[in-house]
């Protein structure tokens, strides 16, 4: 018995959200009395890992899996799971996790439950808390299989450290010649991505024409944010379909949510309601996205943004 | 679902996204493995040639493209058809959909491997603090959310 935990990494450096999926398996592995292991694939640096709690790092170096698969990197995770004989593999919620956590559930016969936002209320019977119906409630789920697999949502346990340090094997998974190979990816590396970003400034029809956004990517730049979009806005290609967040669009489990010229119709506040503190600027009082925001100033963008930007930037310079 | 797609066949099997525990995004994915297809998911173009395929899924902060073959499962989402393209139904196509032939299976036998026991509704959430100016909305970001 042990836990296992897949610890993503970009060029070499772990995600944030690798510390926090090793925090919170390794908190399971206290419950259940047990170690826990991570898992990393082309990733320096791993004793990091020992910070948050992991006692073992298996790593895996290997050219082939330089690029992203699916199906590859489930089976390496899987094996990596049944050498350890794991009885609780913990994933995180990111485009990649999110894609080969299905495949690792059928490669080792386990029950998968996805958005998970607390530890397991119970060992025996495995009763654990995820999100559902897009965050407007949540399910108590009975996990019957021997295996269990967690994908736990961003931000849903935060960074813990724990006294300890890791140690590091090497580990070889036998990998099948891939069905999908990778032929190009398009993806803006001097920005922060909504998924990865704890700031995340949004505007949407409020902004009247996409030539006025110049003053939300001058807020982002000085809070270190991501920027989205409302769904219209992106529909009338004001942005790109990727600032999109909502039901329809991408989830955002930030730190700060600042929603400027959005009314915040249910589905919009669907994707955001995971995050920590919303704040809303808009000209209609009767906005229904004040009545789920923690702050608001009921006016003009144009006139609110601007100054607010001169006031932020201001206080970045006097705390930085 | 895995049973009756290995009696048809099928070359491509089209999932969606939404689902209630919230776009975890599972049934295309262990579809796919379940009866050994290539799998993408979050799709957003598919083009396909001769048992080739060509696919575009998001990524977090961007996309990529993948070469794949078929048989396939694609877990689509907004994007895989212009919306241009996206019509509702008109009187004729329902009628002609109705003519079509409807083939009712039986459900396979298994036991469970998780399942719902309860369900909660979010704790209340307390009113907005409206505030008539931005040096009192910092303030509160900071020293209240203490989030900047």
């Amino acid at each position: 018995m042990s836990v296992l935990v897949y610890t993503e990494s970009e060029n070499g450096s772990f995600k944030k959200t690798a510390f926090e999926v090793v925090s919170y398996a390794k908190a399971i592995a206290t419950e259940l009395g047990t170690t826990l292991t991570a898992v990393s694939i082309n990733a320096s640096n791993t004793s990091q890992l020992g910070v948050y709690g992991a006692d073992k790092v298996l790593e895996i170096t290997n050219d082939s899996l330089a690029n992203f698969d699916s199906q590859a990197y489930a089976d390496a995770i899987s094996q990596a799971a049944t050498s350890q004989d794991a009885t609780v593999v913990v994933l995180s919620q990111t485009a990649n996790a999110k894609f080969m956590a299905p495949l690792v559930a059928v490669n080792l016969e386990a029950g998968y439950v996805s958005n998970v936002v607390a530890l397991p209320q119970s060992i025996t019977p495995f009763k654990i808390k995820h999100s559902v119906y897009t965050n407007k409630a949540f399910s108590l789920t009975q996990i019957n299989t021997p295996v269990k697999i967690i994908g736990l949502g961003k931000n849903a346990y935060g960074l813990h450290e724990a006294s300890g340090a890791a140690v590091s094997e090497a580990f070889s998974p036998s990998l099948q010649q891939s069905n999908t190979k990778v032929i190009s990816v398009d993806k803006a590396t001097d920005k922060v991505t909504i998924a990865d970003a704890e700031v995340v400034v949004s505007a949407g029809r409020g902004l009247k024409g996409p030539e006025n956004w110049g003053m939300i990517e001058e807020m982002a730049t000085i809070l270190g944010a991501a920027t989205a979009c409302s769904k219209p806005v992106s529909d009338m290609g004001w942005r790109s379909h990727g600032e999109h967040v909502g039901q329809t669009g991408k989830p955002v489990a930030a730190t700060l949510y600042i929603a400027i010229g959005i009314s915040g119709a249910i589905q919009h506040l669907a994707g955001i309601n995971s995050s920590k503190i919303k704040v809303v600027i808009n000209t209609d009082p009767e906005a229904p996205f004040f009545k789920a925001a923690d702050y608001g100033i009921v006016g003009d963008a144009f006139e609110i943004v601007p100054q607010l930007n001169e006031k932020l930037k201001a206080f970045k310079a006097q705390n930085a | 679902m895995a049973d009756v797609a290995q009696q048809g066949s099928y070359d491509l099997i089209i999932g969606g996204r939404e689902s209630i525990d919230y776009n975890g995004g599972m049934v295309p994915g262990m579809l796919a493995k379940m009866i050994g297809a290539n799998f993408v998911n979050t799709c957003i173009s598919l083009e396909i040639e001769g048992t080739s395929a060509t696919a575009i899924r998001e990524i977090d902060g961007g996309k990529e493209t993948l070469h794949t073959s078929l048989p396939l499962v694609i877990g689509g989402q907004k994007g895989l058809v212009e919306e241009s393209d996206l019509r509702i139904p008109n009187m004729r196509g329902i009628m002609q959909a109705r003519s079509k032939p409807l083939h009712v299976k039986q459900g396979v036998e298994q036991s469970p491997r998780s399942q719902a026991t309860s369900f909660e509704k979010p704790a209340p959430r307390g009113a907005v603090k409206l505030v008539d100016n931005v040096d009192e909305l910092i303030d509160l970001l900071h020293n209240e959310a203490k989030v900047i």
